[in-house]
């Protein structure tokens, strides 16, 4: 640009007691946590757009089932990509406006896998430590769930609201599954099965990703609430860019933002705090961004693990067919789940995994074409599917952990940048050794319990298969109590940055084997009482 | 045709069109071939069933509702179903947005971009609807409502060679109007309530007091 007169920008600066990065369910548990038990100024600045539209969601809703459509239009930021995303949604509410809302806990196994079975590393804290976590995550998502069987699911309290009742289908489903001798019960979910908190009792539209009537948890609930408190200030459409230390210390002194709307100027946030809530990607991704002289790998990076051990959860699938007559189509997003094998015992070898049943229409849509390969037209099309949905159809699925490598990381990718020349990131899972090693012995064992839970109730497998897709990722800031090995402690504090904590699906050391929506909150929660003390306390305002 | 004939049943085709949600495409007429076989429903060669359709002048959206007659369940839709679907078809039609933005799928692998949908179906299945008419008239000298439902359901058949019909596409997805018609009917809580014959009624907003009944039989 030389040549040209330099734009003259305005600046603009916000100051705060806590600054939270980040708009999804980690940051709105934080937020909310701290907005209760202290009197901080909060800010919270997300780049996406605020998207609180609960009004118009059966509108979208329609037009997904009708057309396929996104149904939650302007929920990414244009330009702000990257590869090894597991989804491009940026908004108020995060990745969890369209999420399927399955929160089961992780058992005290995953927290513990080197004390207990000598492979990978235990978390810096057990199951116990988080355990009144969960429960307040329960709570404040609102979790509606049966107990598992008392030696299986260590849950101290109830669940704060009942289950959603088996279907039909799903009670035929439980008994048949059930004929292996594993005991299944309901999947905990964060929807409503009784009035709660203001939301609606769920009527299973069965859309979970964009539910109509805010009987599923979604975060900008809990921002819209904080926000009409008046008990936090929400910067949307502003993407952080930069977090920059005080002169001589390694104290975050503020971050450099960018306010979309007026991209021509200079936004800094300053706060004795800062919380990183931006998920797996976008947390390392800035703290890599924030490269200076004395961190030039990146802030909280002294032991070269940022970005590092990026992990998840893998799976096996299997469809079979169930010698009953189902319907569904009652509620396809409802499931039975169990823990048994999260919770083996001793093992000769390692595996664990979850199970999970659906209902399923496998083999049982309408075709055009019948096994003669002749067309099919008019009622005949209806004569055949009816023919073949005379028995019925499950699908199964168990996510099994798998240990991430050192070198399964985010890095940034200078040959893809974002409207602000920001190189973008690359995230490239890979799993350790001791992973790969174990891999063939885990499929076996899986596809065995399968095949016998399909076989045990008289079924047969459709098919089966498995992915290597590293589902509801994490990593990249783990935790640990050594610096030297971890990018966080227990609590979340960057070790090289005292006023920097890191919440959520980032700070995790493995994926465990179910879905982490439910760990990543209550780690956060965890985190956030951490914080609170820190923090003006309620009674000095 | 005369210069009025052609007026008209541009006109015409324009309307239904419009009805269809879709531009208006040069759906001029053409004069008949020859007929090869009876094809009028029920109507003996000769009879005036075939001597009434010289003019090409069809309306798309007479033909649509033949064509769902033709391929759509009948005798399970009951009266009206047939023209209940059809229009609602329309409707969907009418509703479409091309290239709309897709849900973001779980990625994690490759390069994260937003996915959007298919061009408009609407052009490509009027020019179908155009030439079935064209068709029934060149080898049948009828309008492609008058014909059996046998001998639509040939003409169908004979667009659709080149097409996979092992399972339907999504609707928007659909190369041909009449598979388009069958997707959007056997995509719906309708159809799977026929299948079922009972009160299922998937992505409906229904409550949870009923959920662990097993469903009524449809109608009951």
């Amino acid at each position: 640009m030389d040549g040209f007169p330099r734009i003259r920008r305005h600046q603009r600066s916000i100051e705060a007691d806590v600054v939270i990065i980040g708009g999804g369910i980690s940051a709105a548990m934080v937020a909310e946590r701290l907005a209760e038990t202290t009197a901080a100024r909060i800010v919270v600045v997300e780049a996406g757009n605020k998207i609180f539209n609960l009004d118009e969601r059966f509108e979208h809703r329609r037009r997904q089932l009708a057309y396929g459509t996104n149904p939650w239009p302007g929920d990414h930021v244009p330009g702000q990509t990257g590869h090894g995303l597991q989804s491009r949604s940026m908004a108020v509410g995060g990745q969890a406006l369209h999420w399927g809302g399955t929160t089961p806990r992780f058992t005290p196994e995953d927290f513990r896998l080197a004390s207990l079975y000598g492979i990978g590393d235990d978390w810096p804290f057990d199951y116990d430590e988080l355990e009144p976590f969960y429960q307040e995550a329960e709570e404040r998502i609102g979790v509606a769930g049966e107990p598992g069987p008392a030696e299986i699911d260590l849950r101290r309290r109830p669940y704060p609201m009942p289950a959603i009742p088996l279907s039909y289908t799903l009670a035929r489903l439980k008994e048949w599954a059930q004929r292996s001798g594993i005991p299944f019960w309901i999947n905990p979910v964060a929807k409503t099965s009784v009035p709660y908190r203001g939301r609606n009792v769920c009527t299973r539209c069965d859309t979970c990703s964009i539910c109509p009537t805010g009987a599923k948890y979604s975060p900008d609930f809990t921002f819209r609430a904080l926000l009409e408190a008046g008990r936090i200030e929400l910067l949307e459409r502003t993407l952080v860019r930069r977090l920059a230390l005080a002169d001589g210390s390694d104290r975050i002194d503020h971050a450099v933002a960018v306010d979309r709307d007026a991209p021509d100027d200079e936004l800094t946030l300053r706060a004795p705090l800062f919380v990183l809530a931006a998920g797996f990607t976008w947390s390392p991704h800035l703290l890599l961004l924030s490269a200076n002289s004395r961190f030039p790998h990146g802030l909280a990076n002294r032991s070269g693990l940022l970005g590092k051990y990026m992990t998840g959860h893998s799976s096996v699938s299997a469809y079979a067919e169930v010698p009953e007559r189902l319907y569904p189509g009652e509620y396809l997003q409802h499931s039975l789940i169990s823990q048994r094998f999260q919770r083996p015992g001793p093992l000769d070898r390692y595996v664990r995994h979850d199970l999970r049943v659906w209902e399923a229409t496998t083999g049982r849509q309408p075709r055009l074409r019948n096994d003669d390969g002749e067309t099919l037209w008019g009622g005949a099309v209806l004569d055949d599917w009816r023919d073949r949905t005379l028995t019925g159809a499950a699908r199964l699925r168990a996510y099994y952990d798998v240990l991430p490598a050192r070198d399964s990381e985010l890095a940034l990718n200078p040959e893809l940048t974002n409207d602000w020349g920001d190189p973008m990131p690359r995230v490239t899972f890979r799993d350790s050794e001791q992973s790969l090693a174990l891999r063939e012995h885990t499929l076996t064992t899986i596809r065995g319990t399968l095949s016998r839970i399909i076989t045990a109730g008289g079924g047969s497998v459709l098919s089966m298969g498995d992915s290597n897709i590293h589902d509801h990722p994490g990593g990249g800031c783990r935790a640990g109590n050594d610096p030297a090995t971890s990018v966080v402690d227990g609590w979340g504090r960057a070790h090289d940055h005292d006023n920097l904590f890191v919440v959520g699906a980032p700070t995790v050391v493995t994926g465990g084997c179910a879905n982490g929506t439910l760990t990543f909150s209550a780690m956060s929660l965890r985190a956030a009482a951490r914080i609170a003390e820190e923090l003006p306390r309620l009674e000095q305002a | 045709m005369t210069d009025s004939d052609r007026r008209d049943f541009l006109k015409k085709a324009a309307a239904a069109a419009a009805a269809l949600g879709i531009p208006a495409t040069a759906s001029a007429g053409r004069e008949g071939a020859a007929s090869e076989a009876s094809p009028v429903a029920g109507a003996a060669p000769g009879s005036a069933g075939q001597q009434a359709v010289a003019t090409p002048a069809a309306a798309p959206a007479e033909t649509l509702r033949a064509v769902g007659g033709a391929v759509l369940p009948a005798g399970a839709l009951g009266a009206g179903g047939i023209e209940r679907v059809v229009a609602g078809f329309e409707a969907w039609i009418a509703g479409f947005a091309p290239v709309a933005e897709q849900p973001h799928g779980y990625l994690n692998r490759g390069l994260a971009e937003i996915r959007y949908g298919p061009p408009h179906p609407g052009p490509r299945w009027a020019a179908q609807i155009e030439a079935l008419e064209l068709e029934a008239n060149r080898r049948h000298r009828a309008r492609f409502a008058e014909l059996s439902v046998e001998i639509r359901r040939a003409l169908i058949q004979g667009q659709l060679e080149r097409d996979e019909l092992d399972r339907l596409p999504g609707p928007a997805q659909a190369r041909h109007v009449a598979l388009g018609l069958m997707a959007f009917f056997y995509d719906s809580s309708e159809a799977t309530d026929l299948c079922y014959q009972a009160s299922i009624g998937q992505f409906r907003c229904r409550g949870l007091s009923t959920l662990g009944r097993e469903p009524r039989p449809r109608g009951g």
